[in-house]
């Protein structure tokens, strides 16, 4: 089993059960469990190099220093980016993200969407890609983000950016 | 009227960390030793009208006398380090929690305890010394989570000197810390120990995973410590401690630090490069390199150690950037024990280097391990009385299950 999907496995397993109103059943997926995360929840997590929780319902980049939380959105795919838990200006970054599939490579464009993320136009994922991204940030600082799109079989869903966006520590 | 001193030292780029020691100092060499004051007892001055065979004058008063024989090194996690030289404790990050956003009181309070109050076994002629350790400067390298959480409530319960990037000091402030208690790091400041030891801050460089490069922007503003004791055999003692592997171009490249006023202007300064300022502060020290270097291993430790080792000649290395990721669900816990051991293994590139270099590999087995760094080398020291506080075994690991290294396979680059 892949690192990441070994995270969201444990995330999964710390997440507290779902109360009534949510939109639909832990057993959807990993990025429902990530939907659900409370702030109570992230506040309990350890801090530490890798270890931290989407934000906008998303997943999480493997290891790394620099973070990146992947979210397919209606428009494309969408990476914020992160520090230690805290947000990176993302106004001016571009970027190259690399889709590994069934043995063939893949390049995108990444642009800035605002201060907060990068996104890739039109873009849909797949379960099972391996994705690199690789950001050039406006400072000149260049930072990798590393994924493989968990749960074989499922596509990533689609999730509201803009009602993700409020939760968060 | 002390903070008010403080501030005038910090101005004149020298920091006076403690009250003694410093007076007069300010324009000494190496340590800030102090030349020898002339004694009453010598020369003609003590010859009486009727004395016809004037004693022998007296020997010289040992200008090391008061000296430290060594310096006492404790382990507690992540980059948590104490260390006890003379009568001067230094804390490093603190962060004894690893969790949340906020201090706990109680876990500080239980470490600064178990700091302070342990008995220590004698150790050589520094017994009295040496058995009571101590907080009095406060260091912080960067602010992450994983270091950081806790400083407020170490300040808060010592009462002392935080020395620390500049907007932890703001962080202190919010806290309700005296902003005179804490000193916001720019690289090149000189904290005095005393009359023989110094710490010299360094603008360093924040861990750059492969395929990544940093200009010290993207990132916290990351400090390492150059620490120099001159000891009474005359040896002096140094190390630098510091929390990252990047290498190459990042230790290279000037360090960029964009700041953003109340108004929302920004102002972006340029330092020098971590390797110059590393170099800088070993000059200043009047040394050309240093024996320890306690960094890594979080990532791409080989690619900064290829750089380091050789450029100060580093006699030993010590690895202790451990235990802050989850392993197998395990978080950080000091009750716990270390839930994952270090293996030089993990890092074969770093493991072939060092034996080409021979350069050994000095590192902890548990939490609150301990060494002596004295004019032969490091050598572990018991510290049962500290381990036996958090339920930890008086030697190697436990009591918790150990997991593999969460970064094993993740450590080199294939470029490193």
């Amino acid at each position: 089993m892949s690192a990441a999907a070994d995270r969201m496995r444990r995330i999964a397993a710390s997440v507290r059960a779902p109360g009534r109103g949510l939109r639909m059943p832990l057993a959807q997926g990993v990025f429902t469990v990530a939907l659900v995360l409370l702030p109570g929840v992230v506040g309990r997590t350890a801090w530490a190099h890798g270890d931290w929780l989407p934000r906008h319902g998303g997943i999480m980049n493997e290891g790394g220093e620099t973070s990146f939380e992947l979210v397919q959105g209606a428009r494309g795919v969408y990476f914020y980016p992160s520090d230690h838990g805290e947000p990176l200006s993302a106004q001016g970054a571009v970027g190259k993200l690399t889709r590994v599939h069934g043995g063939a490579a893949l390049t995108h464009d990444a642009k800035a969407d605002g201060k907060e993320r990068l996104l890739v136009q039109g873009l849909r994922v797949k379960a099972g890609e391996r994705l690199t991204l690789r950001v050039v940030f406006a400072a000149g600082n260049i930072a990798v983000g590393r994924f493989v799109v968990p749960q074989p079989g499922l596509s990533v869903r689609e999730v509201s950016t803009s009602s993700a966006s409020s939760r968060g520590s | 009227m002390k903070y008010s001193k403080r501030v005038l030292a910090i101005a004149a780029g020298v920091v006076c960390a403690s009250l003694l020691g410093c007076g007069g100092s300010s324009g000494g060499g190496s340590g800030g030793f102090l030349g020898l004051p002339p004694s009453s007892s010598s020369g003609g001055a003590t010859q009486g009208p009727g004395a016809s065979n004037p004693p022998p004058p007296a020997p010289p008063e040992d200008p090391l006398k008061g000296a430290p024989e060594f310096a006492r090194m404790t382990w507690f996690g992540i980059t948590n380090w104490h260390y006890q030289i003379g009568d001067k404790g230094v804390l490093l990050d603190g962060e004894v929690v690893n969790s949340g956003r906020d201090a706990n009181p109680a876990a500080v309070t239980k470490a600064l305890d178990a700091l302070v109050a342990s008995p220590v076994p004698p150790l050589g002629k520094d017994a009295e010394a040496a058995s009571k350790l101590s907080v009095d400067v406060i260091l912080l390298g960067h602010i992450h989570p994983d270091h950081s959480v806790q400083l407020p409530e170490w300040a808060k319960q010592t009462g002392k000197m935080v020395y620390a990037p500049p907007a932890e000091c703001a962080t202190l402030v919010s806290k309700g810390i005296p902003a005179e208690q804490c000193v916001g790091l720019k690289g090149g400041e000189v904290i005095k120990l005393g009359e023989f030891a110094s710490v010299r801050a360094v603008r360093w460089v924040h861990s750059v995973d492969c395929d990544e490069y940093s200009n010290g922007t993207g990132g916290p503003e990351t400090f390492g410590f150059l620490f120099t004791v001159k000891t009474r055999s005359g040896k002096v003692l140094s190390w630098y401690t510091s929390d990252s592997g990047a290498g190459g171009p990042d230790l290279t490249t000037p360090r960029k630090v964009t700041t953003v006023d109340g108004q929302g202007v920004s102002t972006t300064t340029t330092y020098g490069s971590p390797l110059a300022n590393l170099k800088s502060a070993i000059k200043d020290a009047g040394l050309d390199g240093f024996d320890i270097w306690q960094g890594g291993p979080e990532s791409r430790m080989v690619y900064q150690a290829r750089t380091v080792i050789p450029a100060f000649g580093v006699k030993t290395f010590m690895p202790h950037h451990l235990n802050s990721r989850a392993a197998n669900g395990q978080s950080f816990a000091l009750t716990y024990g270390m839930h994952y051991a270090y293996s030089v293994d993990d890092q074969p590139k770093l493991k072939e280097l060092l034996s080409t270099l021979d350069v050994p590999q000095i590192y902890p087995t548990n939490y609150f391990d301990a060494w002596v760094y004295d004019k032969d080398g490091v050598r572990p020291v018991d510290n049962a009385a500290m381990k036996a506080v958090y339920g930890l075994p008086a030697q190697g690991a436990g009591p918790g299950q150990q997991y593999p290294n969460p970064r094993a396979g993740s450590l080199e680059c294939p470029a490193d």
